[in-house]
């Protein structure tokens, strides 16, 4: 069984704050305002931001699906039978806190 | 006349306790009756007489002159206040009205006179600036020296009490000056 | 009507052009904030993502799983940043457009009158008036041919910048398109930020800045705002960019973390702190400068919601810090901190349309500076104290320089210091060489122990002014008399800058509401719980109104920051003097308050 260190579920929550990090970032990109521009630019405007939001979104779940991947290799870790080592350490990352 | 005598360490324990007395009484406590809304009542109809009796007084003085409204900008003033900002707002109105040549000193008694056909006692004041007055009101407009233009601004000196909560309400006043 | 001479038909009109070059730019700062926040992620995959002390196949896997998210992000941040640059192009390219299009449509009124008028005199046309008009109407032709090619000129820029525009959505419309263009790009930001001096002084800071393209500047402001948004020496246009690129960020992040439940207390003041710096800057572009018309202009020039503890640190302008002739930077006292910044704001933006008004002809540009650690909250008790103004004072020097280093031409520059903000000041004028042309005390409890007289501060000869009002208990504090009690038992701020044997050029500052009722009493309102009323004379209330319109202070103090410190251009206030053999008097305590007019042009 390859060891699993305290670093892995730090990196999990790190994780987890880009995912809100961008989930943010999608929310001022969906937020920007496109009635300033002329009729000819603003329907464009519009579409690109909607493209940009899902593009920036998307960046979160995949960031989102990282901190997932790396509790559920903590679990997996803490699951094995014979594990004592940093266990109680690890404990805290299995759960989701943001 | 200050207090005799009194040191500087008594003095520093006299403003602490009023620092303390004042941060208490900053948390929202305010006089808790229908005083709060006569005042703010008070401050919207002088904001509307002041608007109404400036913008005729201004359609006198544009046509006049002639001139034209570059904009206007309506005030509310800090003149109340306390350690957290604002308590208290009169209402004032400054803009300004483009001219087709930059006036004269000389040109100033002719606007005097504007303002007299316009209901006010006007008087130029110095060589920048014609004040009127009308009643409560007092109306000022400054000649620049290179521009063809005059500043204007006009409010009274009453001053209403606004609790901090509403103070927001306040801010600035668009555009309210709009001649005919 | 005469036929042979040919009137030229009205010139062509500019379509209209409905666009809003400011929204627009908000668009833009939108995106740029976003491209900021997802250079961070990529930031994060080449750093502290990767886990250095996990070995093994999982290990592996995951750190071959998070290369392509960073280099994703990566080339995200750079499209996104592409974009709003040429957005904030688009808008500067449409302001000028809008400008242009009112002056056509004035030499197009000009001239269909000019058209008219020819009309009119060539009924009844006299065979001698002929030449006269044929040759009137040929100038006119020639004039309206040229307005012709003027708007058919315009119409092409409008068209091509859209074009551009429009472009720039087109080539980064798709992930893949981005990764194409981008992916594998060095950002432009990252050489120069290597090279900037750490530790530098101010004036390293504006070599190495100046010595960077535009192009690396704005790449700077995008992808690391935080690094030069308080960084002295950095011009303040770019400052304010990066501050409101980071706070527009930080906002929408912690916003997203109120909205699902997980904000920590600390979060939830940081969020209120950058919120309060957000309405200022929003309220003070709402409104207009009083002799042009047009927005005010608002820099962030310095922005830490989470220093101090909470408190935070901010500096918001009104006016161009980088071009104004003049410049005033406004130290507040007690009770200060990053969320008292809106009524901060208020009192800068007063005095910066005080001075406009009163000197229509002068730029100015006010700051309201929050930028040390007042004594605020449960440790207003420090207020008696000089540690937070010792320190306060050091930044304030800080900044003085860094506004002096980040301009070639120096500003007319004034420091004022309000309440417990002037004993700050005091150590910045005492404790540390800055370069001021003119320093205000108002409502001053004394400016240090340092500070035994005029002589002892950083301020050029007769450039020291007070201003107190006879009323205010806060002014009162400054130690008076023969004997220097200085700052005795380690409290007490130093002597009081008003007396005459302190040597400052004391005006006239005195409250309207001066010698009123009480100072409090217990509302006796029935069916209304006790509470203290604070009335606005005899009181802390008498040390507040030093900013506002039409009051004695806010005319001085105009005055003294545009430059005119004549004798005969202030209203003189004699000083207080406190004999040997009795108490201290103010002179000013009986005079006649005035009432003058801040937004009146002073001849």
């Amino acid at each position: 069984m390859e060891l699993v260190p305290v670093t892995v579920g730090l990196a999990s929550r790190a994780w987890d704050q880009q995912h809100i990090d961008l989930a943010s970032a999608a929310d001022l990109v969906g937020g920007a305002t496109t009635s300033g521009f002329t009729a000819a630019v603003a329907g464009p405007a519009a579409r690109f931001i909607g493209d940009w939001e899902r593009f920036t979104d998307a960046l979160g779940t995949r960031s989102e699906g990282q901190a997932d991947g790396l509790r559920e290799v903590i679990r997996t870790y803490l699951d094995t039978e014979g594990v004592v080592a940093s266990r109680f350490l690890l404990q805290a990352y299995v759960e989701e806190r943001r | 006349m200050m207090g005799r005598g009194s040191g500087p360490v008594v003095r520093l324990a006299v403003v602490l306790v009023g620092v303390i007395l004042g941060v208490v009484a900053m948390t929202g406590c305010r006089p808790g009756s229908g005083e709060e809304e006569a005042q703010e009542q008070g401050l919207r109809d002088s904001r509307d007489q002041t608007v109404t009796e400036l913008t005729a007084a201004l359609d006198t003085v544009t046509a006049g002159l002639p001139a034209q409204l570059r904009f206007s900008q309506g005030n509310y003033d800090t003149c109340r206040s306390d350690l957290r900002g604002a308590t208290g707002y009169a209402y004032s109105v400054n803009g300004r009205l483009d001219l087709a040549v930059a006036p004269t000193r000389a040109d100033l008694t002719r606007l005097a006179g504007l303002l007299t056909q316009a209901g006010f006692e006007a008087e130029v004041v110095d060589e920048a600036t014609v004040r009127g007055t009308k009643d409560d009101l007092t109306l000022r407009l400054s000649r620049l020296d290179q521009e063809p233009a005059y500043l204007f601004s006009g409010g009274t000196d009453e001053c209403f009490g606004i609790g901090r909560d509403r103070a927001g309400d306040y801010s600035v006043d668009k555009d309210p000056i709009q001649l005919g | 009507m005469n036929d042979r001479v040919v009137i030229p038909a009205n010139p062509p009109e500019a379509p209209e052009l409905d666009v809003e070059p400011e929204t627009i730019r908000g668009f833009a700062r939108s995106l740029r904030s976003a491209s900021a926040q997802i250079d961070d992620l990529g930031t994060f995959v080449g750093g502290s993502a990767r886990i250095g002390d996990w070995q093994g196949s999982d290990a592996a896997a995951y750190h071959q799983d998070i290369a392509p998210i960073g280099h994703r992000a990566d080339a995200m941040s750079l499209a996104l940043r592409s974009v709003h640059q040429q957005a904030d192009d688009h808008a500067d390219e449409m302001d000028a457009l809008v400008e242009e299009r009112t002056d056509l449509e004035q030499r197009r009124g000009h001239a269909m009158q000019w058209i008219s008028g020819l009309w009119q005199r060539s009924r009844d046309l006299g065979e001698d008036e002929v030449p006269a008009l044929e040759a009137d109407a040929a100038r006119c032709q020639t004039a309206c041919d040229t307005l012709a090619d003027d708007v058919a000129g315009w119409l092409r820029r409008v068209r091509a910048s859209e074009r551009r525009m429009l472009q720039t959505f087109s080539r980064v419309a798709t992930v893949e398109q981005v990764e194409k263009k981008y992916g594998g790009v060095p950002d432009p930001a990252d050489e120069p930020l290597s090279r900037m001096p750490r530790g530098g002084m101010p004036e390293e800071v504006r070599a190495w800045w100046d010595g960077l393209t535009r192009d690396e500047q704005l790449a700077i402001i995008s992808a690391s705002p935080g690094s030069i948004g308080n960084l002295d020496g950095v011009p303040a246009w770019a400052r304010g960019e990066a501050n409101e690129t980071s706070l527009t960020r930080d906002v929408a992040a912690w916003e997203m973390l109120e909205f699902n439940g997980s904000i920590t207390d600390d979060e939830r003041g940081w969020l209120e702190n950058a919120r309060s710096a957000q309405d200022a800057l929003a309220d003070t572009r709402s409104r207009v400068d009083p002799v042009t018309g047009e927005p005010l202009v608002s820099q962030l020039y310095l922005y830490d919601p989470a220093a101090f503890d909470g408190d935070g640190r901010v500096a918001v302008s009104v006016g161009d810090l980088d071009s104004a002739q003049n410049v005033s930077v406004s130290v507040p006292g007690l009770t200060t901190e990053m969320t008292s910044i809106g009524g901060n704001a208020t009192n800068v933006r007063d005095l910066y349309e005080a001075s406009r008004s009163m000197h229509p002809d002068q730029t100015t540009a006010t700051l309201a500076w929050i930028g040390y650690d007042a004594p605020s909250g449960l440790d207003s008790g420090r207020v008696g104290f000089e540690g937070a103004a010792t320190e306060g004072g050091s930044r304030l020097a800080d900044t003085l320089d860094g506004l002096r280093a980040s301009r070639d031409d120096p500003a007319h520059l004034t420091v004022i210091g309000h309440s417990y903000g002037s004993t700050t000041m005091g150590h910045g004028l005492t404790d540390h060489d800055v370069d001021v042309d003119e320093a205000v005390a108002i409502g001053s409890p004394g400016l240090g122990a340092n500070a035994a007289d005029v002589g002892d501060l950083d301020v050029p000869d007769g450039h020291f002014f007070v201003g107190r009002n006879s009323d205010d208990p806060v002014a009162d504090l400054g130690d008076k008399g023969w004997v220097n009690k200085g700052d005795a038992l380690g409290a007490g701020l130093g002597r009081d800058p008003a007396e005459d044997d302190f040597g400052g050029r004391r005006f006239q500052a005195e409250d309207v509401a001066r010698g009123g009722p009480p100072d409090w009493w217990v509302d006796p309102t029935p069916g209304v719980p006790d509470t203290i009323v604070w009335e606005h004379s005899n009181s802390l209330d008498m040390h507040t109104g030093y900013y506002d319109p039409d009051t004695e202070s806010l005319w001085n103090m105009s005055q003294v920051v545009t430059g005119h410190t004549g004798d005969e251009d202030l209203m003189r206030a004699d000083h207080v003097h406190d004999p040997w053999y009795d108490g201290p008097r103010d002179p000013e305590a009986d005079a006649d308050i005035e009432r003058p007019s801040t937004r009146q042009r002073v001849p």
